[in-house]
């Protein structure tokens, strides 16, 4: 990792702390590209899935691209909000890929449940789950980004809490509801 | 769904979420008079409470393994990170992986090394614990003719790497050709090569691929060996699969014969390989008379019949400079246990360090003995006491070539497993097994050889096969010493901190007082042994602090801090580990800060000492996390908790009892944090290894299920909660003197669940006794006591009881 990226990382994310309401989007581009390169290296080493720990890939690109140095917990946290987005991303797009069969069946939500269900069932479910995000990001968007950052991003609920600026407690009760929600969702839509 | 309907439906599920289900049609009813769809929508998302439980359990990384599996070759390794270390550039590509040149970068100084990726995952944990392990031992070579193994572990890309220091230089064999070297400065040169392989060898470690490219020579015309031991690292332990790995694992111009068959690799191995590079730099066809021998028998077919080491061999080509005839090995002592030690490659490190434990009395005796009988006038008394410990010696050592001098024939054949390894283990076994036998006439020697073993398998958690050892030494040290000697109190202390791990703090409270008792009057007479005392009397602390008599524990600790006060080097260890348990007896009685403080000064303690960590660290790391964890200060609290687990690992392993406590310690802190899903799994953790290695009423039990019961309360499932906290709460009442904190504690919980229940009635006596026991025990202040206070708000405001909860609301 050159010193010149993480330099221009780094003062995207100081941008970010001093307004830039822009800088979101310009992080974007590096943490997609450092997330996938990531994922790649490391999954397809990997291919017992318990021993994923998506923390570990976030935080690694955390360390090469920002000078840590420089930023502090709270932007470690917004980062991680935005290494969540990217990494739904890079996970929905590699899974898209692999999605055969458009309507994935009846087994979508329990796909969810089991990491051992063959690809195509798995890729079908995360796909429909990014679907019904987006639906739900529409009525309650808070819902939406508390699973992107706990279910995608591997946040604790602390970092999650600071990135959208309400309490642990609203945090939980925002995960249980929007997963009571989703599940609903991927059983009803698909059967 | 609009945002403002969804608003609708999300007030009233919170609502029915804080109910139990048979309150929830009625409040149903109330809130959804004349408007049907909102019902209908509520219901069916309450409908899916319970069976929602696994869904997004596990992170989405982990349903996407295989969508990556394009073929793509992994990008280029430069400025890749493996833990501190950053990837300059690649300087070598070998069998086993590449090398980079890497730089550590602390902010404060820059270092330069040589990196090692190894291409091989661990994903066996055991693996990985085992992995470490060798890398410590290979950590400790230290020699200016040996590259150094700087460090090593598994990069958060799950790579497990290694780190050396990194050496600029020729490969010898280019280095003798353009330096233009002659015969005599390649040999000396190759003396310096001995060197570095005879100084692994002490250490146990066996290069296993010496050759031309793993030597480099610096600018200073200094040999450096690299990669000692790092073939064994990476190919080893594959059971069934050995022969196969061992082949990839040499170079086979430069690999012993047995190296090449696949039979056992030993140091000899190495003097063989010594031996071919012995050749080719002093020029294959240019070798005549004793020269020719030398390297003949460095490179004899039969390991046996090589040097017994690099020593010897460099001993020989010294000869052969100085112009002295080439000597013949002589077949000693030290030639069997050389021999034993090249048989047994698996554990013999360990295994060698109790012999030597066992030598080092040896010498210790032998020594005093000597000198005894140099004085000239001599108290016939003492002359007698002189002679005894002569014949001591004499026993011990006799006895100690006989474990080591095991023929090929007895060992293998009393060994089931034919052609496996002696393992540290297996040593000990057979040890005991003869002690008994062998040493009947000497009750003295066998005593004090069977505390050894004994307490060996103690500090491996063996303690069933520790106990006879240590009882019999105890016996028979009563018996032949009496019960005032200082060797009786020691195995005293032996039966004692069974007793303690066992958790049987009575018996082991016991058998401290009366070593404490021996020690005491041995220091009124002016002869203690004052390690042994501190020992005994920090032992005796820790049995009063577990039976909750933390002042007397104190006490103890303050006089084992006095009593050890002139301890030095490792010995200081004791000192750390009474620190720390200082810390954990202000801790008990609710002087947190004064905790923090004096644990720290024992982790100071521990950090300084020599060598790597040990595992008493890994205590006061983690007490110290359960401190933080208490101040809330979890951000602090959970690296020191995952050092302690790691230490803990690196040393006593993760079957033991006291890793759970850290496991325990990481679940209360994520609990804390409201992470439910974490904190479950490291207390499920926590107690599948207690339930292995735990005695069914060890009082360990108690906090996790506390744990567990905790976080089930919470996360959903308060009924199997409150199975886990009375039974907790039964365990610490059994154990404890009533109204020990740790009893409130584990009546808070319980009551905190019954709370959660809607049981009102049952929660409050337990509540109200919980706060009594923590105020009494911990003071006003303690967060365990405001704790206890915020629950019984809690209570009487679920109970519809303002007035009462206004009694206790925090100031």
């Amino acid at each position: 990792m050159s010193g010149e990226l993480q330099h221009e990382v780094t003062q995207i994310l100081h941008d970010w702390s001093g307004g830039d309401r822009r800088a979101p989007e310009r992080l974007m581009p590096f943490v997609y590209d450092e997330l996938r390169r990531l994922a790649r290296a490391f999954l397809s080493r990997e291919r017992d899935g318990h021993t994923l720990q998506p923390t570990a890939l976030v935080h690694e690109a955390y360390v090469r691209l920002i000078d840590q140095t420089r930023v502090d917990w709270q932007n470690r946290a917004h980062f991680y909000g935005v290494a969540s987005r990217m990494m739904r991303r890079v996970l929905i797009d590699h899974a898209r890929a692999h999605v055969t069969d458009k309507r994935g069946g009846g087994a979508v939500r329990l796909s969810l449940e089991d990491v051992r269900l063959p690809a195509r069932q798995r890729a079908a479910s995360l796909v429909a789950l990014d679907e019904a995000l987006g639906r739900l990001a529409e009525m309650d968007e808070r819902k939406s980004r508390v699973v992107e950052m706990r279910f995608f991003g591997g946040m604790s609920d602390e970092e999650i809490a600071e990135v959208l600026g309400v309490t642990t407690r609203t945090v939980l009760r925002d995960w249980k509801k929007a997963r009571l929600w989703l599940y609903r969702e991927l059983s009803s839509h698909q059967t | 769904m609009r945002s403002e309907d969804w608003q609708r439906v999300e007030e009233l599920l919170d609502a029915a979420l804080e109910l139990g289900p048979r309150e929830r049609p009625r409040l149903l009813d109330e809130a959804c008079a004349g408007a049907p769809d909102l019902r209908r929508e509520v219901e069916s998302l309450l409908a899916c409470e319970g069976r929602a439980d696994g869904f997004l359990g596990a992170p989405a990384l982990a349903f996407s393994a295989d969508f990556f599996d394009d073929g793509n070759p992994a990008d280029g390794r430069a400025g890749q990170t493996f833990g501190p270390y950053r990837v300059a550039r690649e300087i070598g590509r070998g069998g086993m992986g590449a090398v980079f040149l890497a730089e550590r970068d602390d902010g404060e100084f820059k270092q330069e090394v040589a990196l090692k990726v190894v291409g091989r995952s661990f994903a066996d944990a055991e693996l990985r614990r085992r992995f470490r392990q060798e890398r410590r031992i290979l950590a400790t070579l230290n020699h200016p003719n040996i590259a150094r193994l700087l460090d090593g572990g598994v990069s958060a890309d799950g790579e497990p790497y290694l780190v050396m220091e990194y050496v600029e230089g020729l490969r010898v064999d280019e280095y003798c050709a353009r330096a233009g070297l002659s015969t005599v400065e390649k040999l000396r040169l190759f003396l310096e090569v001995c060197r570095g392989v005879s100084y692994a060898h002490q250490h146990l470690v066996v290069h296993r691929d010496i050759k031309p490219s793993n030597i480099l020579v610096t600018a200073d015309g200094v040999p450096k060996l690299l990669d000692f031991g790092i073939a064994k690292l990476l190919v080893e332990e594959q059971p069934g699969e050995q022969t196969r790995t061992e082949l990839r694992a040499f170079t086979p111009e430069y690999a012993a014969p047995e190296q090449v068959s696949g039979g056992q690799v030993t140091t000899a191995s190495d003097v063989y390989s010594l031996g071919v590079l012995l050749r080719d730099l002093t020029g294959p066809r240019r070798l005549a008379g004793e020269m020719e021998n030398i390297v003949a028998m460095a490179r004899h077919e039969e390991p046996a019949r090589r040097y017994g080491s690099a020593a010897q061999l460099a001993e020989d080509i010294h000869r052969y400079l100085e112009g002295r005839p080439v000597r013949a090995r002589k077949d000693s002592f030290t030639y069997r246990a050389g021999k034993f030690v090249r048989r047994n490659t698996v554990g013999v490190a360990a295994a060698a360090l109790v012999l030597l434990t066992l030598a080092g009395g040896v010498v210790a005796t032998v020594w005093q003995a000597r000198r005894a009988t140099e004085q000239a006038r001599l108290a016939a008394q003492e002359r007698d006491r002189a002679r005894r410990e002569a014949a001591k010696a004499e026993r011990i050592n006799t006895f100690l070539q006989n474990v080591l001098g095991l023929s090929d024939a007895s060992w293998v054949s009393s060994n089931p497993n034919r052609n496996r390894e002696a393992t540290i283990a297996d040593v000990l076994d057979e040890a005991g097994r003869r002690a008994e036998a062998e040493l009947a006439d000497q009750p003295e020697v066998q005593a004090a050889v069977r505390f050894t073993l004994g307490w060996t398998y103690k500090t491996q958690s063996r303690l069933d096969a520790a106990e006879p050892h240590l009882r019999a030494s105890l016996e028979l040290r009563r018996a032949a010493l009496g019960s005032e000697h200082q060797d009786t109190a020691q195995s005293l202390v032996g039966m004692g901190e069974l007793s303690l791990l066992g958790g049987k703090f009575d018996e082991a409270e016991a058998l401290l007082r009366e070593a404490v008792a021996i020690h005491r009057r041995a220091r009124a007479a002016g002869d203690v042994n004052a390690k042994w005392f501190a020992i005994s009397l920090s032992d005796l602390g820790l049995a009063l602090t577990s039976k909750g008599d933390t002042a007397a524990g104190e006490a103890s600790f303050l006089e084992a801090l006095e009593v050890g006060a002139a301890l030095t080097g490792a010995d200081r260890a004791l000192m750390a580990v009474v620190h720390s348990n200082i810390g954990a007896t202000h801790r008990e009685r609710g002087d947190l800060d004064g905790a923090i403080v004096h644990t720290q000064r024992g982790l100071e303690e521990y950090r300084r000492l020599p060598g790597e960590p040990r595992w008493e660290m890994a205590a006061a790391l983690g007490n110290l996390a359960g401190i933080l964890t208490l101040k809330g200060d979890y951000d602090r609290a959970e690296p020191l908790a995952r050092e302690s687990l790691d230490v803990y690992r690196g040393t006593v392993g993760e079957e033991h009892a006291y890793p759970p406590r850290s496991f325990a310690a990481l679940a209360e802190i994520y609990y804390r944090r409201g992470d439910y899903p974490r904190a479950k799994e490291e207390i499920e953790r926590a107690l599948a290894i207690q339930q292995r290695v735990l005695a069914e009423s060890h009082i360990d039990f108690a906090r996790s299920w506390i744990v567990l019961g905790k976080i089930l309360t919470r996360a959903g499932d308060p009924a199997r909660g409150e199975t886990y906290l009375r039974r907790a709460l039964e365990r610490r009442g059994r154990g404890l003197k009533p109204g020990h904190w740790m009893v409130g504690e584990a009546q808070g919980a319980l009551g905190e669940c019954l709370t959660a229940r809607g049981r009102y009635a049952e929660a409050e006596p337990l509540l109200a006794e919980s706060h009594k026991n923590l105020d009494a025990a911990l003071g006003h202040k303690d967060p365990r006591t405001r704790e206890a206070r915020r629950r019984l708000v809690t209570l009487y405001e679920a109970w519809r009881k303002p007035e009462t909860a206004a009694r206790f609301a925090q100031p």
